[in-house]
């Protein structure tokens, strides 16, 4: 038995397998619903692990992130392999998907010849036998001299199967030693891998020959075939971008769940609450500091769980959706079109639609982008032209009343978005990656996975948006109290003045670079007060858009692309936002209108 | 009648085996090593546009012109 500091150390079990082959789904019904989510270590990627029992066993099951080979590709890929090497696993659960099989036999081979103790699961017997897809288990159990097990995970089938295989190996084997080949390789050596890959793929086909057929490679659903269809397929992607984003973050979320929050929970009930109690408090400037103008509890609090909190978790499910129907891949398929004229790949897509629900979430996903050029434009686009869900739902509420200003504010960015990367693409040195991606079949998302999904997200988001919007809270009372913030807007004023806005909006145009959202919450106040003419929502909107990201995305860009490229981002994008908003007062005033 | 082509110059519906990966860069390679597009593979185009797509045994793969051309096919007819 292993004793440790603290207690016994349960053995490991670790998931591993390409991605969407199901590995999240057995994971979850290993570990039943106490899994924690969390960054491995030194990386931004999500790693889940939690207690399983096996046969009244307590075991350790690490859910890794999808690899296709054990020399990474990708950081994602590079961690799953630092999982197998630094948790020495006792069990390391294979899962593929058993319609492609052949392809996926290789990776079993090579996690044997690193000297793991597998065990093969073919999961989505379900599907492959529906496409006739014939398997013989025993015989490949035996050839492979491991255990293989048949499953289908979403219905429940094989977990209790695997339990027992899982037990067997606790019980039958010492943990084995692996050993890995590096990170990273010499010429030569990627010589030899890929000799050897296709080596393992060769003697792939051997094993399964007379034992598994592919069955009917041409059967498809409908759905499949339209979401792929020249025409129908685009306009799918775009009705699923209009009912995701539009109507469910846009309307559902901003619209009627703020509505709910912000407007009664808060504003009728909560506020003037608070407001009864804190003026029991003796020392004046605390109670500024708690319920004042800007404070914690009435401008922090109320921001972050009012406004951000509905919009950000409406985007959050709908992305999860996304995700987990298998879709995403198809939408970057068809968005490839659009983003190679500005020099990205449909790979793009991701950290890009990201960045409509928290830009600061998408920064981290730039790292799925191939090259560090890429990586560059994306992050300036975002910081630029890409509003964030909070922005977004108050923009499109303040403009929406008004058909007309809300074309022209979508005229106006997606015209920045498109000549800014163009832009890029032409300076940046480098060429952009090619497109290339696997399209997963389409697949109904479970509802449970997807709640969990979003809870994990949004609970990451708290953690990380509720202590910056105190700081700002207590940043601005500081600078009110003091009186700096009075000459800080009243530097801007002249500035805003050029913008023929009213000088209340260099407040706001400040509170846009503590957080986008606050000061597009700022402005939608403004708004209901009724004190901007048409004119000058639209320029305010527009340049608040365009302005700077938020401190806590600006914080990450600092973090992933260093001082340098962010301070050049942020340069360009002030520039490019007080450009195009002046620009666009100038034309407004023309006299054709 | 057996014919050699490059992927990319196949169109939607057309099978064929993959006899050669033409390229030498080693990422490229691994990246469709990975997704089975191996010598020896048969492969369906199911569409062209706006990248090419085709079947691998059960599973789908988008890949750009660029990408595409470097796979050398033997057409099967039917």
């Amino acid at each position: 038995m292993l004793w440790q500091r603290g207690g016994i150390s349960l053995k490991a079990v670790v998931l591993v397998g390409n991605p969407n082959v199901g590995k999240s789904v057995l994971f979850y019904q290993l570990t039943g619903n106490y899994a924690t989510v969390s960054n491995y270590p030194g990386t931004t990627v999500e790693v889940a692990h939690g207690q399983a029992s096996v046969e009244g066993r307590q075991v350790r099951v690490y859910d890794s992130p999808g690899i296709y080979s054990l020399l990474p590709l990708s950081e994602d890929e590079a961690l799953t392999k630092r999982l197998l090497l630094e948790k020495s696993p006792s069990v390391v659960v294979h899962v593929v998907d058993a319609k492609n099989l052949p392809r996926m036999l290789p990776l079993t081979l090579e996690l044997q010849a690193c000297g793991f103790p597998v065990i093969l699961v073919l999961n989505m017997m379900d599907e492959a036998k529906k496409l006739g897809v014939k398997i013989r288990r025993e015989e490949l159990s035996s050839r492979l001299g491991i255990a293989v097990v048949e499953a289908a995970f979403v219905h429940g089938w094989g977990v209790d199967v695997l339990r027992r295989e899982i037990a067997k190996q606790l019980n039958g084997r010492l943990t084995a030693r692996p050993f890995c080949r590096p990170a990273t390789m010499p010429e030569q050596e990627q010589q030899v891998f890929i000799a050897s890959a296709l080596q393992r793929r060769r003697a792939a086909e051997k094993i399964l020959e007379g034992i598994y057929s592919y069955g009917d490679l041409r059967r498809g659903a409908w759905l499949d075939r339209l979401t792929l269809h020249p025409v129908l397929g685009l306009l799918f992607s775009i009705a699923v971008v209009y009912a995701g984003f539009y109507l469910l973050v846009g309307r559902l979320g901003a619209g009627i769940l703020v509505d709910l929050f912000e407007g009664v929970l808060f504003a009728e009930i909560i506020i003037p609450w608070l407001t009864v109690w804190v003026a029991y408090l003796p020392w004046p400037s605390v109670r500024e500091l708690l319920a004042g103008d800007f404070g914690i509890l009435t401008m922090g609090f109320r921001y972050a769980f009012g406004i951000i909190m509905p919009m950000v978790g409406t985007f959050f499910f709908a992305f999860a959706f996304l995700e987990d129907s298998g879709y995403l891949p198809r939408l970057a398929y068809w968005a490839d079109g659009l983003l190679r004229k500005i020099g990205l790949n449909g790979r793009a897509i991701i950290p890009l639609t990201l960045g409509f629900g928290c830009g600061t979430m998408a920064v981290v996903a730039t790292r799925t982008l191939e090259s560090k050029r890429e990586r560059i434009a994306a992050t300036f686009l975002l910081a630029l032209a890409i509003p964030c869900s909070a922005q977004l739902g108050l923009l499109l509420a303040m403009l929406s009343a008004t058909p007309f200003l809300l074309l022209v504010w979508c005229l106006v960015v997606f015209s920045v978005f498109i000549i800014a990367g163009s832009l890029l693409n032409i300076l940046l040195p480098g060429k952009r990656a090619a497109f290339f991606m696997e399209l997963p079949p389409l697949r109904m998302p479970k509802p449970g996975a997807i709640l969990q999904k979003t809870l994990a997200r949004m609970r990451w988001y708290f953690m990380e948006v509720v202590p910056v919007f105190i700081f700002i809270s207590i940043l601005l009372w500081l600078l009110a109290g003091t009186g700096l913030l009075g000459s800080l807007v009243a530097a801007l004023v002249p500035l805003v003045g050029m913008l023929g806005l009213p000088p209340e909006v260099s407040l706001i145009f400040l509170y846009g670079f503590f957080r986008r959202d606050y000061g597009a919450a700022g402005l939608f106040l403004l708004y209901r007060s009724e004190s901007l003419s048409g004119e000058q929502m639209l320029v305010a909107a527009v340049a608040l858009t365009l302005f700077l990201p938020c401190l806590a995305q600006l914080t990450m860009m600092v973090r992933e692309r260093g001082v340098p490229v962010a301070a050049a981002i942020i340069f360009l994008v002030t520039m490019t936002a007080f450009a195009a908003a002046f620009l666009l007062r100038l034309a407004l005033a023309l006299p054709v209108w | 009648m057996q014919k050699i082509v490059s992927l990319d110059g196949c169109s939607a519906g057309e099978t064929g085996k993959i006899v050669a990966l033409a390229t030498g860069n080693y990422t490229i390679l691994r990246k469709l090593l990975s997704m089975g597009l191996v010598p020896g593979v048969q492969i369906r185009v199911i569409r062209c546009r706006p990248s090419i797509v085709v079947q691998v045994g059960h599973s789908k793969v988008a890949l750009e012109e660029c990408l595409a051309a470097q796979i050398t096919l033997v057409r099967i007819d039917g």
